[in-house]
């Protein structure tokens, strides 16, 4: 037996019998594979019979674990609790007790009746970091006995903004070819990059590709494979293979375990259908599909490092979550540090509330629709995380909204009110994280490296992500520190905000050209940005929440709605500050489903426009759009637009062959349907408009993935989508 | 003022005479159980006049909303063409929205005794309740043992009082969950199919339990 110590970043950890396997990697990329002994705790609380007979149960299972009286704090009332503590000895037996005490007590009607679990579905990761006090990527050092951890010791801290991240040795994944789910395409072949080589396993017999492959992980060993579509097409496909061959693929580090594998899901969410898909994860090396990462997707690897760290939710898992999930981590750990009991499932249904008052209550931000038009020096000012920083300011959170203990601290318009005695999870887990982000913007504007710039650009913007959802999780019905009434006393809070904001401007001689939820527009003749500086001073005073001041557009265009001329869209504008940024919301540019040839288009067009130093300069630019327009447009009758160029991506609102109606949508699915793709609601499909007034549905549009040089694409129809791209940018149609 | 009070309600119960087939003629005369409209999600339609039946005579009603589906709306066009003020309605009328089954259980199981102890509505109404059992995220045997015992209280709590359950047809996303509905219709005291005509201005509603009958419901008054 040797003891010694070691230090490095804690890169995964999951349960093995009798406690956790660790990887560490250290300094010098070295991996070490450890354990520590743990055993994770549940506590049951309730009735006192029902808790004995729940125990009596336990004492019955030949399983080793013990039971020992304790006390916790309950989270809405803030009372301490005589509850049961439950230690089980084997994490690996964690998952089946609770499921058995649930069955149990399902059985006979007592569970949340009678019988009530804590921190029960918390999972062994998380359980572990909440215990430990550490954290994935943390940089810690342990004393070690072989391979044993005897002690653990965290030299890092998930508020650190100057961290550093392990040397990793990275594979990619992809299928050769432009990025089109090759799960709706023909056959390609594999592509490898790795140690700054590209290696593409050509077709053949998926022998050959399946022992290339894997002599290639066994050679270079990679900590992290980054797939494009890994998690539905490419591990699925090369394990089905594998396991037809009887050859195992050494994608885990973990000798004698399967890769995990999770189902795909199809959930509603803030109206729309959203598609998880199915998940392969690894053991002791990451997989991470930045097709399937909400956070990836958005904030790179540096945000998911991010995320992982604050949440403490291992990075293969947060990279496949929710950033709602990451911050309910975030909460739970909070309550674990504070003795509060995690309440398994949420259960507390709404208060009941008459009719008016739900006509009164469930309301959201205001907003003020602009006039369409072209406007010069107008100013934006914008809230600062306005929704978050309203529920840390008024101490808004599940328990301490409808408290029994203030009834005369009211919110405005609605009449619920909001404790004044006991300080929220919520706000009490939002202030580091808002002034965490504060510190990232500030070392942003500071960074003279572009690299450190973007990285920190990353991090602050994953933690954006988390703020925003804290809002949204208040009325969500799986969030476990949420609650409706919270949710609606934020909105009301933030209507009245913006109310005063407009007063204050418009006192002050501005007129308001557009408001939304958080953000205004203004405009006085003559207002220099001193004027805005201070008035963006006022009113943070008087509204306790600060707002920034964005800068003055030297121009700023504000489209008609297609339907009524007289009338403009909320959030949908394009402006140039007199530093020279373009902003754009809202627009064919931004938009997920515009063909990229149209973007590109447009893309040019803006540039062109952002030379206009004003508003007359902007006019005199239109005809060279018009020219722009001609150029794209005769790219389009020369008939040669690569068909990727035209693909319009589309989001599934149900399965294929639930539509009743010919959408181009529907007609796409079922032709891919046809050609034997599974697709789900939620899943996105591209296609190419071929005739979109054929008298045959299968005719007027087809799939990306399989369309061939038989088809053409339907010139007129994306004529008028370059045309609508054109005068999006003009208020008077001139054509 | 007791006189008022008394004119006003003869006024409304004689404005309810225009709706006097169903489903009010379905209810109106029990002294209390469980009724269950199920079938085609236009059956929501049912619910402001059973509710407006109630509010008229000054009575609170409760909704409990399994699906985010309460409407103000037809409600207050109701009151405005009975002639009754829609802000005494809108006062009357308490609603609980549940977003998971778990929050269904506790509301049903937990709060809704207390609840209809401080207001005595004599009609509850159950909009969708099988909604949030259908979340695939909840384990089956967890739901169904969840349900069987929201339904065997609602069974407890309905004598003395009329409680209505909307159900629509499970959705093809309830999966193997779609048989959930069979514990409803095992505890109701009557049960109404309702479909939607293929004119899909009107409603048939047709009895299962005890008896078989069709009714036509106009959805233009709904």
């Amino acid at each position: 037996m040797t003891r010694k110590t070691l230090s490095g970043w804690i890169f995964d950890v999951y349960a093995v019998a009798g406690g956790m396997r660790l990887w560490l990697i250290d300094r010098s990329g070295k991996k070490h594979r450890l354990f520590e002994r743990f055993s994770p705790v549940f506590y049951l609380g309730g009735a006192p019979a029902a808790l004995k007979q729940a125990c009596a149960f336990l004492s019955r299972l030949s399983l080793p674990l013990h039971m020992k009286p304790s006390e916790g704090i309950e989270f809405y009332s803030g009372k301490t609790l005589p509850v049961m503590q439950i230690t089980v000895e084997n994490p690996l037996h964690f998952k089946k007790v609770v499921r058995w005490v649930i069955a149990q007590e399902n059985q006979k009607g007592r569970l949340g009746k009678t019988l009530v679990l804590y921190n029960a579905d918390l999972s062994l990761p998380q359980q572990y970091f909440y215990t430990k006090e550490s954290f994935p990527l943390a940089f810690c050092m342990v004393l070690l006995e072989d391979s044993r951890i005897l002690a653990l010791s965290v030299e890092d801290s998930p508020w650190a903004t100057d961290y550093a991240i392990p040397p990793l040795s990275i594979m990619q994944l992809r299928m050769e070819g432009e990025a089109i789910d090759p799960a709706q395409t023909t056959a390609r072949a594999l592509e490898i990059e790795v140690e700054g080589r590209r290696h593409v396993l050509e077709g053949g017999h998926e022998s050959v590709v399946v022992a290339r492959f894997d002599r290639m992980l066994v050679r270079h060993d990679p900590d992290l494979i980054l797939s494009e579509w890994g998690d539905p097409y490419i591990l699925p496909k090369l394990l089905a293979a594998a396991a037809r061959l009887n050859r195992p693929l050494s994608l885990n580090r973990e000798p004698g375990k399967k890769v995990l594998s999770k189902k795909e899901r199809s959930y509603f969410s803030y109206g729309r259908m959203v598609h998880r898909s199915q998940s392969r994860t690894l053991l002791g090396r990451w997989h991470v599909d930045v097709r399937n990462s909400f956070l990836v997707g958005l904030t790179e690897l540096e945000g998911l490092f991010e995320f992982a760290r604050l949440s403490k939710i291992p990075v293969q898992q947060m990279a496949r979550t929710s950033t709602g999930t990451g911050i309910t981590s975030m909460q739970m750990d909070l309550a674990f540090q504070d003795g509060i009991l995690i309440p398994w499932r949420k259960r507390m249904p709404e208060a009941f509330k008459s009719a008016s008052q739900l006509l009164l209550t469930d309301k959201g931000g205001l907003t003020y629709a602009p006039r369409p038009g072209l406007y010069e020096s107008v100013g934006e000012l914008d809230f600062a995380s306005m929704y978050p920083a309203i529920m840390a300011k008024y101490n808004i959170s599940p328990e301490t909204i409808n408290c029994r203990c203030c009834p005369e601290n009211k919110v405005p318009e609605i009449g619920h009110h909001l404790c004044q005695k006991r300080r929220g999870l919520v706000p009490r887990f939002l202030e580091p994280l808002l002034e965490k982000r504060a510190r990232y913007k500030t070392l942003k504007k500071a960074a003279a490296d572009p690299a450190l710039r973007r990285s920190y650009d990353e991090r602050q913007s994953a933690l954006k992500w988390g703020l925003v959802t804290t809002f949204g999780y208040q009325g969500y019905k799986n969030a476990r520190f949420g609650k409706i009434e919270a949710h609606e006393a934020i909105t009301a809070y933030a209507r009245e905000i913006l109310l005063q904001a407009k007063e204050i401007a418009e006192a002050e001689g501005f007129e308001m050209v557009h408001a939304i939820v958080d953000s205004l527009w203004l405009k006085r003749q003559d207002a220099s940005e001193t004027d805005y500086q201070s008035l963006s001073e006022r009113i943070s005073k008087a509204c306790g929440i600060p707002i920034v001041f964005e800068g003055i557009y030297a121009w700023l265009l504000f489209p008609p709605s297609r339907r009524h001329l007289n009338l403009g869209v909320p959030n949908r504008y394009l402006g140039l500050f007199e530093s020279g940024k373009i902003k754009v919301r809202g627009l064919e540019v931004r938009r997920s489903d515009s063909p990229p040839f149209i973007k590109a288009a447009q893309r040019e067009m803006i540039d062109l426009l952002s030379t206009a130093k004003c508003a007359s300069e902007y006019q005199k630019l239109i005809p060279k759009l018009k020219l722009c327009f001609e150029r794209y447009r005769e790219k389009l009758h020369s008939g040669h637009v690569p068909f990727f160029e035209l693909a319009i991506s589309k989001t599934l609102s149900k399965a294929p062959k639930d539509y009743q109606k010919a959408s181009l949508s529907a007609i796409v699915a079922k032709e891919l349907s046809g050609r034997g793709v599974d697709l789900v609601p939620g899943e996105r499909i591209a296609y190419v408009i071929v005739d979109e007034k054929s008298k045959v549905p299968a005719e007027r549009a087809r799939a990306l993935g399989f369309i061939d040089g038989t088809w053409s694409y339907d010139v007129q129809k994306y004529e008028q989508l370059l045309k609508q791209a054109l005068e999006a940018l003009y208020i008077d149609c001139m054509f | 003022m007791k006189a008022d009070f008394l004119k006003k309600r003869a006024t409304a119960a004689e404005a309810f005479t225009r709706f006097d087939g169903p489903p009010l003629s379905l209810v109106s005369d029990a002294a209390g159980g469980l009724f269950l409209f199920y079938g085609d999600p236009a059956l929501f339609a049912l619910s402001p006049v059973l509710a407006g039946w109630r509010l008229s005579l000054g009575e609170p009603v409760f909704f409990l909303d399994g699906n985010h589906c309460f409407d103000p709306y037809p409600l207050v066009n109701l009151a405005k063409t009975i002639g009754q003020n829609p802000k005494t309605f809108l006062d009357s009328l308490f609603v609980s929205r549940a977003f998971t089954c778990h929050q269904m259980g506790s509301l049903v199981l937990n709060q809704l005794r207390e609840a209809m102890g401080s207001h005595h509505p004599r009609l509850v109404i159950l909009a969708s309740p099988l909604e949030t059992f259908y979340d695939e995220s909840v384990p089956l045997i967890e739901a169904r043992n969840l349900l069987h015992h929201l339904t065997a209280a609602l069974g407890r709590l309905a004598p003395g009082h009329i409680f209505v359950v909307l159900s629509p047809f499970p959705k093809k996303s309830a999966g193997r969950r779609a048989f959930f509905l069979s514990y409803l219709k095992e505890k109701a005291n009557r049960i109404f199919r309702v479909n939607r005509k293929e004119n899909a201005s009107s409603l048939s509603i047709t009895e299962e339990k005890p008896a078989e009958q069709q009714w036509i419901f106009p959805l233009e008054t709904g």
